[in-house]
């Protein structure tokens, strides 16, 4: 009888596969980061004495720099905007409102580079400047450490827009009107009480966009900046030592896990995903108070100030620099060949990738629903923590996983005589690998938020009415989870298309991205030639941008991307 | 106790014996009950008893760990036995309704009847959302329908593949009162009208009463009691059976040769224990008269105004608490003397008192 005790009632090939499955999802990304914690215990020396005593220091310091300095720039410019647009009405507010996260859509290494041929000495800027003050007029550097932070401080700052928006339009107006009929000001009641309650999702926010600045490699380096990303592609790339390159990742993952235990202390005890204003709101919106005065157009000026900077400047700048290219004759029949086939690669890259990422969030997401399985809540979080993790460092570790795997390919080959040295480390397989881990959380949280709306009572109600259980998935779960995995898609798809210290360090050869092409052609300073696959990538990110801000589900379904 | 109802008909569900454990917590210990052709029984106790454990035994979402649940004579849940939900012919209604939202009502309905001819479909939809008067909202959504109708769709779904039971978890709780009385009313009438046996699982006796055709009290895994709500409310069979059902006060008193003697007196009644057995009677507000004297040592502590009635809160001499009904005409204020009587013209059911009187 307590054998009884313990036996499942229906132990279908179901349950066998839906309790190994998620595990090995799960080990799936953590294999390449254990391997890299791995090879810290083996440390070759000589590398490190060199890295410590010539550029480890300073790249240590610089990405130290870049992530307090972003972090302080975007929680600054995030939460002020989100609040300027969700309490104060002004002309322009409505468009604002949901315009300034468009700049989302711009990777950082596009941005860095429009900003770098704008104001560099040979830029249009100080040329004009000589033109009018005087050839000996002294412009601040833009090749710095401030130009760096100020350019993705500008980039970055929508995570916490966004995140900041979706959590003052969660608040109650009661709390607000409370604290106004105590005496407070409006903005001693936003210092006091607005950002104190939406401290989850302002921490959430700067830390995406930090982690996003600690894993950029191509801005850094386009304002000689050089971070620690940017030093493990330099050693992987420039000096050819991939065991050091490896060893630097591996230090740096340390680095990033810290972080993410970091972020997770300042949350406090708030839930750690965020879930949109649906919910839980009580006495409606915070009554938005109409400005007068200046005050409405100094309003307008920031939000249009801030907009232009980060987003209608260098859209513009690209969409004259892709005209120009476009209009030389001789240029642009060979480039529709070229462009073609880098839209093709990248496109059929991404797709393979958010299809892989969305199924297998999806075993994860079915695994981690019911209330029962806390195992599988612990599965999900192991499994989803790549988006912590810098694009080059995912790189490392699914290198060095892969390696292994190719070894014991290449003996089990020998043994039947073949000779197989590379198979998959050479393949697009290392890159799709690093993909999936990279945004996994992506995937994940759009999936989860989707399979919210399935109750086990919903479960229970199919089974009873007479459905077996694949079949409460084909007829239950799928139809209504479709369109969560739908967005999961398209966020990861974009995510891949932009995605770069990753695919230069693992992309076979032939295999160049949209993301490889713009930044290969911006680090030559080829601007103009930079520009058509640059704006491609921004047209392209900005459909689901502006897809899920319709929706008014960026919250959840872009919470962890990085 | 008692069993007055006399049931010619078949037994559909039985439970035998039946035992579930979680870890050390037995969710549900020995549970033994009948449930007839076309009965509605109403699975009654406090949170957390287990009643949600029955269920999903019942279900098959579980396997019980001994005993066995029969349909019509064939082995459901038993030693090495755990038929499969959709195998069952056993339909639920949630709290929460579980519509599923991607499909119309028509659809929702249709669901179970998956293995069908068409127009055997679409006749047998069309006959449940006439039963359950929505017809004319079959190509809505969940979402556009009130709550009182998601919940007569749950009904009409988990009706129309012709279950041998429903099984009804707590389903007007989420309503509001005035439309929960309707709505519970109509429920049942529908049961009755297709014949359907159901087991209604509530914590709230009066919802009880007032639709059972009989009650299993359940507590703490175990079933105390299964009867008829008039039974149940007469003769308690336990302590926590007359504590449950009906605002219960309990006396300490003593048996006496001609009835039990309380501190407001003798109760002149038949009793089975030894003469001096120390014993706690269960009186009910209405089984307690009283009338202002200032002689009296009983005081009025406070009173609750119930519209056709006032309840009055009484200290006895001796530190324990009775009520009274009396008619909203009698208004007394706190702390008036009072003579207090009981005066039931019905035996009262008494348990032994292990000590500890109140």
């Amino acid at each position: 009888m307590s054998a009884r005790a313990t036996a499942r009632p229906f132990p279908t090939a179901r349950s066998v596969l839906g309790n190994l499955l998620p595990l090995l999802v799960a080990g799936l990304v953590i294999v390449p980061m254990g391997l890299l914690l791995v090879r810290l215990l083996h440390p070759t020396t000589a590398v490190w004495i060199q890295l410590w005593e010539t550029i480890l220091p300073l790249m240590i310091r610089n990405t130290f720099l870049l992530m307090m300095g972003v972090g302080v720039i975007t929680f600054s410019l995030g939460s002020g905007l989100a609040w300027l647009v969700t309490v104060y009405r002004f002309p322009g507010q409505r468009f604002f409102d949901w315009a300034l996260v468009l700049p989302l859509a711009v990777p950082t290494y596009v941005m860095g580079f429009v900003y770098m041929a704008t104001f560099d000495f040979a830029g249009p800027v100080q040329t004009t400047l000589r033109a009018w003050f005087g050839a000996d007029l002294v412009f601040p550097n833009i090749r710095s450490g401030t130009g760096a932070i100020l350019v993705m401080g500008l980039t970055l700052y929508p995570y916490v827009y966004f995140l900041a928006r979706a959590a003052f339009r969660e608040q109650s107006s009661l709390t607000f009107d409370a604290a106004r009929a105590m005496g407070y000001s409006h903005t001693r009641t936003f210092l006091k009480l607005v950002l104190p309650m939406a401290r989850p999702s302002l921490v959430a926010g700067v830390t995406l966009a930090s982690l996003e600045a600690m894993t950029d490699f191509a801005t850094v380096r386009f304002f000689n900046f050089p971070t620690i990303s940017e030093g493990i592609v330099h050693v992987w790339q420039g000096m050819m030592n991939r065991d050091a390159a490896i060893e630097l990742a591996a230090v740096f993952l340390l680095v990033a896990l810290g972080l993410v235990m970091l972020e997770r202390a300042l949350r406090g005890r708030s839930r750690y995903y965020q879930h949109g204003a649906r919910d839980g709101r009580t006495g409606g919106r915070i009554t938005p108070v109409v400005l007068g005065g200046w005050r409405r157009w100094a309003a307008t000026g920031a939000c249009f100030l801030v907009f232009a900077a980060a987003f209608a400047l260098p859209a513009a700048r690209l969409v004259l620099w892709t005209v120009g290219d476009l209009s030389r004759a001789a240029t642009a029949t060979a480039l529709r060949t070229v462009y073609t086939g880098y839209v093709l690669r990248t496109f059929g890259l991404a797709a393979v990738a958010a299809v892989v990422a969305v199924g297998l969030a999806l075993v994860l997401a079915q695994n981690a629903r019911l209330p029962e399985h806390k195992m599988g809540r612990i599965t999900a979080r192991l499994a989803t923590m790549g988006y912590a993790v810098p694009g080059a460092v995912i790189a490392a570790g699914v290198l060095i996983t892969l390696a292994g795997v190719d070894r014991s390919i290449a003996t089990a080959a020998r043994w039947i005589g073949f000779n197989s040295s590379l198979l998959l480390t050479a393949s697009i397989v290392g890159l799709i690998y690093a993909y999936v881990v990279r945004f996994m959380a992506v995937a994940y949280n759009s999936v989860e938020s989707s399979m919210d709306k399935v109750t086990p009572q919903m479960d229970m109600a199919a089974r009873t009415l007479g459905a077996s259980p694949r079949q409460v998935l084909w007829r239950i779960h799928l139809p209504m989870v479709k369109i969560g995995l739908a967005a999961g898609a398209a966020l990861v798809f974009v995510d891949v298309m932009k995605e770069l210290p990753a695919t230069i360090l693992l992309m076979p050869f032939g295999m160049e991205t949209l993301s490889v092409w713009t930044y290969m052609l911006a680090a030559e300073s080829l601007w103009e030639s930079a520009a058509l696959p640059a704006l491609t990538i921004v047209v392209v990110g900005l459909l689901p941008v502006l897809l899920l801000m319709r929706v008014g589900r960026l919250t959840t379904a872009e919470g962890h991307s990085a | 106790m008692t069993e007055s109802v006399d049931r010619v008909s078949q037994k559909v569900i039985s439970l035998v014996g039946v035992t579930k454990r979680y870890g050390d917590v037995t969710a549900a210990h020995d549970v033994t009950f009948d449930v007839y052709a076309g009965e509605f029984l109403v699975l009654l106790g406090p949170s957390g008893c287990g009643k949600s454990t029955l269920l999903r035994l019942l279900c098959g979402l579980d396997s019980v760990d001994a005993g066995r649940i029969e349909r019509n004579g064939t082995v459901l849940s038993g030693e090495s036995v755990c038929v499969p939900p959709e195998a069952r012919g056993i339909s639920l209604v949630f709290q929460d309704n579980a519509l599923f939202p991607h499909m119309t009502v028509w659809n929702n309905v249709a669901f179970g009847l998956a293995n069908q001819p068409k127009e055997a479909v679409a006749e047998r939809v069309a006959e449940m959302l006439d039963l359950v008067r929505l017809r004319d909202v079959a190509t809505r959504y969940p979402h556009e329908l009130s709550g009182g109708q998601q919940q007569r769709v749950a009904l009409a779904r988990a009706l129309a593949p012709k279950p041998s039971i429903v099984l009804l978890d707590e389903p007007f709780s989420d309503l509001d009162r005035s439309l929960r009385i309707g709505l519970r009313e109509e429920v049942r009438a529908v049961l009755r009208s297709t014949g359907t046996a159901a087991i209604l699982v509530t914590h709230d006796q009066e919802e009880a009463l007032a639709l059972g055709d009989r009650i299993a009290v359940q507590n703490d895994g175990r079933i105390e009691q299964v009867a008829t709500p008039e039974a149940l409310f007469g003769n308690p069979a336990s302590r926590f059976v007359a504590e449950f059902i009906g605002a219960t006060d309990f006396l300490a008193g003593e048996i006496a040769s001609n009835g039990i003697l309380t501190e407001i007196g003798a109760l002149q009644q038949e009793t089975d224990a030894p003469i001096g057995t120390a014993v706690e009677v269960a009186v009910r507000p209405d089984d307690v008269t009283l009338s202002p004297d200032p002689a009296a040592a009983a005081t009025v502590v406070s009173r609750s105004f119930n519209g056709m009635s006032n309840v009055y809160r009484i200290r006895l001499p001796s530190g324990a608490f009775v009520h009274s009904l009396q008619p909203h005409t009698l208004s007394l204020a706190d702390g008036t003397a009072v003579r207090v009587k009981v005066e039931p013209g019905h035996k009262l059911a008494y348990f032994p008192n292990h000590g500890g009187s109140r």
